[in-house]
């Protein structure tokens, strides 16, 4: 029997009935051999297929001499004054300004971190939770220290000696060790339990129970709530350092009523705020 | 201008020798406008990135890499920097390359005039379909078949395996040249 040809369109038929076009693989093969030649066997095959194809061929065509041209795109004309420019921000700069001051440079590396909410938000995350783990609630630590320092400071009322009679003197001294003694408790006090919640953290990562498992989580509850409270303070502290470094915009006032008001801010000058300060410190 | 040995000029610019580092500037300013180009549209702008990537530089001159290492340490860090000059932007991926009409400004030291302007036009051509395609065939041809760095460095660059550059490019090389010729059709259109 006398095999008969088939029509030019009937291979694309088959392969649109099964396969699909073999021209992405082609041409796939094509694209990957600008530095290594294609095995025997699929240049045999990309050949049959680019006799047959003429999209495949104009492509086989195009490639290497887009391919050729990639290379002279690696350099670009920087333009006129490229290099003085480069130069003037660099080795003709006034000694010392070479490196960006620490204001611009903590600048930009906020704009950076705050350019990555995410990254800044886990940041703050980490560390806030070491220092919750490290000393605990911060409120409970700040107020601990504060009091501490206001034991250790000098009384707020001037100790007043009468010439002669030595008891006034010997009653506040003895009021102020007592205070001291006091202090010296609450501290020891405020350590002890500090060391009991880190033996008891301790001891439960060790247990399996599953009591203790749940105090383990009550308590990392506990440290993820306060972590997130002082995440939340610390970004808003750094955002209102970031706006007191910034030089504030010389804008007119506007009031409720929508007047433009150039009016003296209603603060009380600098001066009045220290010297207010002073009589609360003598009080 | 002749291009110096490199190494020694590394080490006259960390020496502190500011005619060593004024021929570095011209001798790598090229490449790295190139670069800021293909992350950033507007000329300007491209202008002012790559003039912060030669600050950076100077800035760290204490701890540039080897000659030997160089041209894929400098892509690097002109990559970095332009990915955060994108970020501070809050554009989150390369924009699209040169515009047509700022191609003419490629160097380009060809030598007569008729050649120069097929080649210009080729290239013009083959920056515009480089704009069309995706951000990740874009940098891996860039870095890859325009800077020409080697597999194993623009996959450390990256942080993708080799074999994912490999396939990447030759899909990349393939996308470009369709593009390629997608366009010349378009203008070959009345």
């Amino acid at each position: 029997m006398t095999p008969v040809e088939p029509d030019a369109t009937f291979a694309g038929d088959v392969l649109a009935r099964t396969s699909g076009p073999a021209c992405p693989r082609a041409r796939l093969l094509l694209g990957g051999t600008p530095d290594a030649p294609m095995p025997p066997v699929d240049r045999a095959l990309v050949d049959a297929h680019l006799e047959r194809c003429g999209a495949c061929r104009e492509f086989a065509v195009a490639l290497p001499a887009v391919v050729e041209v990639l290379p002279s795109l690696a350099e670009a004309d920087p333009g006129p004054g490229f290099t003085a420019r480069v130069l003037a921000a660099t080795v003709q700069a006034p000694p010392g300004s070479t490196a960006a001051p620490w204001r611009d440079r903590w600048l930009a590396w906020w704009e950076t971190l705050a350019a990555r909410p995410r990254i800044a938000w886990e940041a703050a995350y980490a560390l806030t939770l070491v220092l919750v783990l490290v000393v605990g609630d911060p409120v409970k630590a700040w107020d601990s220290a504060a009091a501490g320092l206001r034991i250790w400071s000098v009384p707020a009322t001037p100790l007043s000696l009468p010439a002669p009679d030595l008891s006034g003197a010997r009653a506040a001294l003895v009021s102020r060790g007592a205070r001291m003694a006091e202090g010296v408790g609450a501290a020891r006090a405020w350590l002890e339990h500090r060391a009991q919640g880190a033996a008891a953290f301790a001891a439960a990562l060790r247990a399996d129970d599953a009591a203790s498992e749940s105090r383990l989580w009550i308590f990392m509850a506990e440290v993820t709530d306060l972590a997130e409270r002082w995440g939340l303070r610390a970004l808003s502290w750094a955002s209102d350092l970031l706006g007191a470094l910034r030089p504030a915009p010389v804008e007119p006032r506007t009031t409720p009523a929508g007047d433009v008001n150039p009016a003296p801010a209603t603060e009380p000058p600098a001066g009045a705020a220290r010297s207010s300060d002073r009589t609360e410190r003598t009080r | 201008m002749e291009h110096l040995d490199l190494g020694i000029l590394i080490a006259r610019c960390q020496a502190g020798d500011e005619l060593a580092w004024e021929a570095f500037v011209r001798q790598f300013q090229g490449r790295v406008c190139a670069i800021a180009r293909s992350y950033v549209a507007d000329r300007d702008e491209a202008r002012d990135l790559a003039q912060e990537i030669f600050v950076r530089l100077y800035e760290t001159r204490g701890r540039w890499v080897a000659a030997d290492a160089f041209i894929a340490w400098l892509c690097q860090v002109a990559r970095n920097r332009a990915i955060d000059y994108l970020r501070r932007r809050r554009a989150r991926e390369p924009r699209v390359a040169l515009p047509e009409e700022e191609g003419a400004h490629v160097a380009d030291p060809s030598p007569g005039p008729a050649a120069a302007l097929e080649q210009r036009s080729r290239r013009r051509l083959v920056q515009a379909a480089l704009g069309r395609l995706s951000a990740l065939s874009r940098e891996i041809v860039m870095l890859r078949d325009v800077q020409g760095l080697s597999v194993r460095e623009v996959a450390t660059m990256l942080g993708v395996p080799a074999g994912t550059v490999k396939s990447r490019a030759s899909r990349a090389r393939v996308e470009l040249a369709e593009e390629v010729l997608a366009l010349g059709r378009e203008r070959s259109q009345p």
